[in-house]
């Protein structure tokens, strides 16, 4: 799985989204993205090289770059987004809060701040940022799934569950989507799961193998739900699934 | 707008950290370090800074009564450098000379005649010849060793005549009657094959150059050892079902009746390879390996995990054993609740334990009722492998605190130093950890091991009006030799409370805690009764036992020993 590159070059380059209730007016919030300058060619190149993970490359350009343009609230993000790349969240979180307070109406730095506080599990940060995020872009169903995990962990199933359904709303069914739908509807199992309705996790999770048969952690769960559901069965057609995803892509997180 | 996020499902689960929202103060366990305690040593396990991965578990620890005096000793396993693996500074036992409630230990490591110089790693603590007096296991990297407890102090190197010596890299080990022959058997816990003279070549961790392993390296089977009765111990791995199932890279292990069949059964905390759960089939030392269908072998995204430390307790109250476990950075720990009809579920994130984690790398483990407010917290000691680690480089400091997670109805929040102490604010490379009442005042304290740095114990300094009871299994019968019952559970009722603890052989990491199970019960209650569930099966009740600071039941007798 990996970070579609079209999607995040709309984002950058289109830096206000719509508005929420407690957002910026509309007007207000293009003026201040009006501030900066468009994503210009560099920037453009930078982006690449963080795609294609030259993301040692791309610091080097970042630096050199603000150093002729001074401190951008999208440069700073991209400097973040190469270290999000790297998996390292603390400095990529640095980076994304100087984003956003160098443009505090910059929709991805926040939504990326979101992940990063997520994944350093610090979630009172991480749901401020994601809540921020769609109050820049309300239909932003990425953060609204972000904040689903969140809320998950903090014991808040019934919030959780609204906004996994929320992001589900968002997401629409098609194309590049459909793994991110898979994803949403695997956590909506979850719930059920935890609530201990079998019957439904099933459900949930057979739509969400629908959306992508590529889940594996989907496949792990049908394993064990089915078996307490007395589907032996199935339970083992789910385990061969798991058995060959695992290992087409296994999962460590030692080195 | 809409955005795909990107990242693997899996890095999706989660963590913790910096934000600490404790229960209120009055509830929150307070320990205050004990300095001097005489326990002097500094732990060796190669130097500072580890660069090849037999540098990083550090030495465990054990809590027991060597002297047979009925307090709780200490020892110290301790290891050697790369430059001299089989020469290091050699193992330590401390004897307790608490008075008057001041915790001290005397180095009586001279006098006992202990003297275990390979790279020890696990010490484990059983009367393996049912004596009275309890022996100990040292686990290693090369030759492991048995010392058998003479019962005047000293100590005797009987690993040969034993049939004990296994070779390799051990871990952890552990004693328990595992065929209900009323002897203990000794598992042994192996990690990897890896050769001091010949590390191999550095792996690369978010970017960094760092040592390899566990990856690559070649896993070493466990090793199960049966007690024959007469000193002697047989390699019963074969027929016990261990050999048949792939080698792992083992690091622990605990073993109780996890599924509550009047059995013994061992789970083995592998590091990043599936858990190995060997259920005890009631027929000899035969196990049948079930991890991946009770619901063990993985965490909720069926991936498997570091599994350094596990501890055991019933989290959820119904009566049947959660096992929780210790795992890498970047990863969170686990809680697995017991689902009843033996199988298991992966409920850490609802219990308030993922994200609380994620930039810690866990170690020793373990729960307890700290605060004597009737249910079980829980405590970690943290500290990451490579030295490179940083917040910068790897989300993760080299040197953590230790995390206590204090119950709050049905989930676990972090302590506060302000309301605990200080001993977790400070950041150490903490390894081990171990628990048992050090003062007899009938709470339990704290003993952590650091790599490369000291042993620090920790005195309980709870003021709750709810008494606390350390209770004792023993078994005098001739026709017996399993004399404190390791793997036995307790199911304890006092002023209309109930409770379920165990005492499994195993846990925390390379370590063994005091053999004793502690609960608080209400105040102004008198008596408990407890249903003993003993490791070969046999129910036993004793009912009206004092409530006293201790008690130790003794089977078959309906005698209650109380102090």
């Amino acid at each position: 799985m990996r970070m579609s590159f079209l999607l995040l070059l709309l984002m950058i380059l289109s830096p206000v989204g719509g508005c929420g209730n407690d957002a910026p007016s509309t007007s207000e919030a293009n003026r201040a993205a009006a501030s900066i300058p468009p994503l210009d060619d560099q920037l453009a190149t930078i982006f690449r090289l963080i795609e294609q993970d030259e993301t040692g490359a791309a610091r080097i350009r970042l630096r050199n770059w603000m150093d002729a343009n001074g401190e951008d609230a999208r440069a700073l993000f991209l400097f973040g987004l190469a270290y999000q790349k790297e998996k390292r969240y603390a400095p990529a979180a640095e980076w994304f809060d100087r984003s956003a307070e160098a443009l505090p109406v910059y929709p991805p730095a926040w939504h990326f701040l979101g992940w990063s506080r997520y994944y350093l599990g610090e979630p009172r940060l991480s749901e401020s940022a994601f809540l921020r995020h769609l109050e820049l872009t309300p239909d932003e169903a990425d953060s609204a799934y972000g904040l689903g995990l969140v809320m998950l962990d903090d014991g808040r199933i019934d919030e959780a569950k609204h906004r996994f359904e929320q992001s589900i709303e968002l997401l629409g069914v098609g194309g590049i989507r459909q793994e991110q739908l898979a994803k949403a509807l695997f956590r909506l199992a979850q719930i059920e799961e935890l609530r201990g309705d079998d019957v439904e996790a099933r459900r949930l999770l057979e739509l969400s193998l629908e959306a992508s048969d590529r889940v594996e952690e989907a496949w792990f769960r049908l394993i064990h739900i089915c078996r307490r559901l007395g589907d032996e069965s199935a339970a083992q057609q789910a385990r061969a699934r798991h058995d060959e995803l695992a290992t087409q892509f296994p999962h460590g997180v030692e080195p | 707008m809409n955005l795909l996020h990107a990242m693997p499902l899996a890095a999706l689960a989660a963590f913790t950290g910096c934000e600490h929202s404790g229960p209120p103060s009055e509830s929150v366990p307070r320990f205050t370090e004990v300095v001097p305690s005489g326990v002097d040593v500094v732990m060796t396990s190669g130097v500072l800074p580890s660069t090849q991965i037999i540098e990083v578990n550090g030495g465990g620890l054990a809590l027991f009564d060597a002297e047979g005096d009925g307090d709780l000793d200490l020892f110290v396993a301790n290891g050697a450098t790369l430059d001299a693996p089989e020469s290091g500074p050699g193992c330590r036992l401390y004897a307790n000379r608490t008075e008057n409630g001041v915790i001290a230990f005397e180095d009586v490591t001279a006098s006992s005649g202990i003297d275990v110089r390979h790279w020890a790693m696990g010490a484990a603590a059983g009367d393996f010849d049912g004596d009275g007096h309890v022996d100990l296991y040292v686990s290693c990297h090369g030759p492991n060793v048995l010392l058998r407890n003479r019962g005047d102090g000293t100590f005797e190197d009987v690993t040969e005549i034993s049939g004990t010596g296994h070779e390799g890299w051990s871990t952890s080990a552990a004693f328990a009657d595992l065929d209900g022959d009323l002897d203990l058997d000794l598992v042994v816990i192996n990690y990897l094959e890896f050769d001091p003279s010949r590390p191999p070549t550095p792996a690369s961790f978010k970017g960094e150059d760092v040592m390899a392993g566990p990856n690559g390296l070649p896993p070493q089977p466990d090793v199960l050892l049966e007690n024959l009765g007469d000193g002697t111990f047989r390699d019963a791995s074969g027929p016990a079902g261990l050999a048949s199932v792939a080698p792992a890279y083992g690091l622990n292990l605990v073993m109780l009746d996890i599924d509550g069949d009047a059995t013994l059964d061992l789970l083995v905390g592998n590091d990043s390879d599936p858990n190995h759960l060997l259920l005890g089939t009631g027929d000899g030392l035969r196990f049948e390996e079930e991890a991946g269908t009770r619901g063990l072998a993985f965490n909720r995204d069926g991936h498997a995990q570091a599994t350094m430390g596990m501890a055991v307790s019933d989290v959820d109250g119904d009566g049947t054993p959660d096992i929780f476990t210790t795992n890498f950075s970047s990863d969170t720990n686990t809680l697995h609740l017991g689902r009843g009809a033996g199988t298991w579920d992966d409920r850490t994130t609802t219990w308030g334990l993922g994200l609380s984690s994620r930039t810690m790398l866990g170690w020793g483990a373990t729960f307890g009722d700290f605060d004597h407010d009737g249910d079980e917290d829980l405590v970690t000691v943290n500290g990451h492998v490579y030295p490179q680690a940083s917040m910068q480089t790897m989300d993760s400091e080299y040197e953590q605190p230790p995390m206590l997670m204090v119950r709050s109805g049905n989930r676990f929040d972090a302590a506060r130093p302000e309301d605990t102490g200080a001993w977790i604010a400070t950041p150490r490379r903490d390894r081990n950890l171990v628990q048992g009442d050090l003062d007899g005042d009938g709470d339990i304290d704290l003993v952590i091991g650091e790599l490369n740095g000291p042993v620090r114990v920790l005195q309980n300094m709870q003021t709750s009006e709810r008494p606390g009871v350390v209770i004792s299994l023993r078994d005098d019968r001739e026709e017996s030799l399993d004399r404190f019952a390791p793997g036995a559970g307790l199911d304890i009722t006092a002023g209309g409370e109930r409770s379920t603890r165990w005492m499994p052989a195993g846990g925390s990491f390379q370590s063994t805690h005091a053999p004793q199970v502690h609960v608080s019960i209400p105040a102004g209650t008198t008596v408990l009764d407890v249903l003993v569930h003993w490791p070969d099966g046999f129910r036993e009740r004793f009912d009206a036992v004092p409530a006293t600071r201790t008690a130790t039941l003794v089977r078959g007798t309906g005698m209650i020993e109380s102090r």
